[in-house]
């Protein structure tokens, strides 16, 4: 071929790639993150409990049933759910503050489960798949103050954002997953799936056995930092608009408190993060063993929509009972 | 028949795969003009980018 002649073809692959990059584009206005952030801005002015976490959150408060309870008790309230699946502390300080730029919030509900408000920050630009995409496109510079990118990392992050293709990769990773799922399943039983994704899948977030966590515990005790440096912004800016911030400990399934909660070390880990979560000004709710039924879980992780709701109803009663 | 359609198929894999320079049949010749090249590499960056997410931490499907 000529040098005009790749010179062309060259043209015409990158034309190729920028519709590609339009339609994806197109393809990823309705995705996950950009539903949450939608939920944010159409809530109402004033929002008086608001729920940020990762899919714990998404799962188990049913800002429904939230509502109700604090009307029976008495008081109007607006109960808005943030919660994203496969998110991590960064996502959250970011929808965060978005909520706090556009709303009078007055209680901010942050769940958590294990060590994620301690270690749950991302090292690397392919990390960011999924729902974690959110960060190319909500406030990114977040981004690149709390992760720990090296330069090479940082170059990609910017490279990533700038195009649809890239950013949104997992949105085509996810339809050929579904695909190649279904094709796999062909004469084979049927797997058990929820609203997030395979039931068996959630198993492999949780330690892999009771020594991983205790050496999970032990690292984050000997570095004295219980909560990381996006989550202690976040508790410094719902402080500096006058929020309420209570740190929910999340319903965990009774197999998953029996492996890893009821030892020692994650009551040293639990009583510790208290201190550090009370020193900000914010409330530390200890809700992990609030639904002990395994039926009110719909996998290892995640609340049924019958176990939602007597979560909703326990913390809304909780949350009522609290001193302003 | 069966013989020819297999040829043909095995010769045009050889020339999308390099292995021949010509193209599998005259009224294919478009195959060696620049635009038809341009749209074959978009492809196939395209559908490396599909089947790359393998390698990932790629558990939820809920995007």
């Amino acid at each position: 071929m000529s040098p005009r002649a790749v010179l062309v073809a060259l043209t015409i692959a990158v034309a190729v790639l920028s519709v590609a990059d339009l339609l994806i584009q197109r393809m990823a206005m309705n995705s996950m993150p950009e539903q949450v952030m939608r939920t944010i801005e159409s809530a109402p002015a004033s929002i008086d409990v608001l729920a940020i976490g990762n899919s714990l959150i998404a799962a188990g408060f049913n800002p429904s049933v939230i509502e109700r309870t604090w009307r029976e008790s008495g008081h109007p309230c607006v109960a808005v759910n943030c919660g994203l699946g496969a998110t991590g502390v960064i996502e959250h300080l970011a929808l965060a503050r978005l909520a706090l730029r556009r709303h009078n919030v007055k209680t901010l509900v942050y769940g958590f489960f294990d060590q994620q408000m301690s270690s749950d920050l991302i090292d690397n630009n392919s990390d960011i798949i999924g729902n974690r995409n959110i960060l190319y496109y909500l406030e990114p510079q977040l981004t690149l103050e709390y992760a720990r990118f090296n330069t090479l990392d940082r170059l990609s992050f910017q490279v990533y954002r700038s195009s649809a293709l890239l950013r949104e990769r997992s949105s085509i990773w996810a339809k050929i997953e579904k695909l190649r799922r279904e094709l796999g399943s062909i004469g084979m039983p049927l797997e058990e799936t929820n609203q997030f994704g395979r039931k068996t899948d959630f198993g492999l977030l949780e330690a892999a056995d009771s020594q991983a966590f205790l050496r999970s515990c032990e690292k984050v005790i000997r570095s004295n930092d219980f909560i990381s440096a996006p989550v202690q912004a976040l508790l410094q800016q719902a402080r500096e608009h006058g929020v309420k911030v209570v740190a929910v400990e999340m319903p965990m399934n009774p197999q998953h408190v029996k492996r890893f909660y009821d030892q020692p070390i994650w009551q040293e880990f639990r009583a510790k993060t208290r201190l550090a979560v009370e020193s900000t000004g914010a409330t530390y709710m200890n809700a992990s063993a609030w639904i002990p039924e395994e039926g009110l879980f719909a996998d290892h992780l995640h609340l049924s929509g019958e176990g939602a709701k007597q979560f909703s109803q326990l913390l809304a009663k909780h949350l009522v009972q609290q001193p302003n | 028949m069966m013989f020819q359609v297999l040829n043909q198929i095995k010769v045009t894999l050889e020339y999308l795969g390099g292995v021949s320079e010509a193209p599998p049949l005259k009224s294919f010749s478009w195959f060696r003009g620049p635009i038809w090249w341009g749209i074959w590499w978009a492809m196939l960056i395209l559908l490396t980018l599909c089947f790359s997410g393998q390698t990932s931490k790629f558990i939820y499907i809920d995007f």
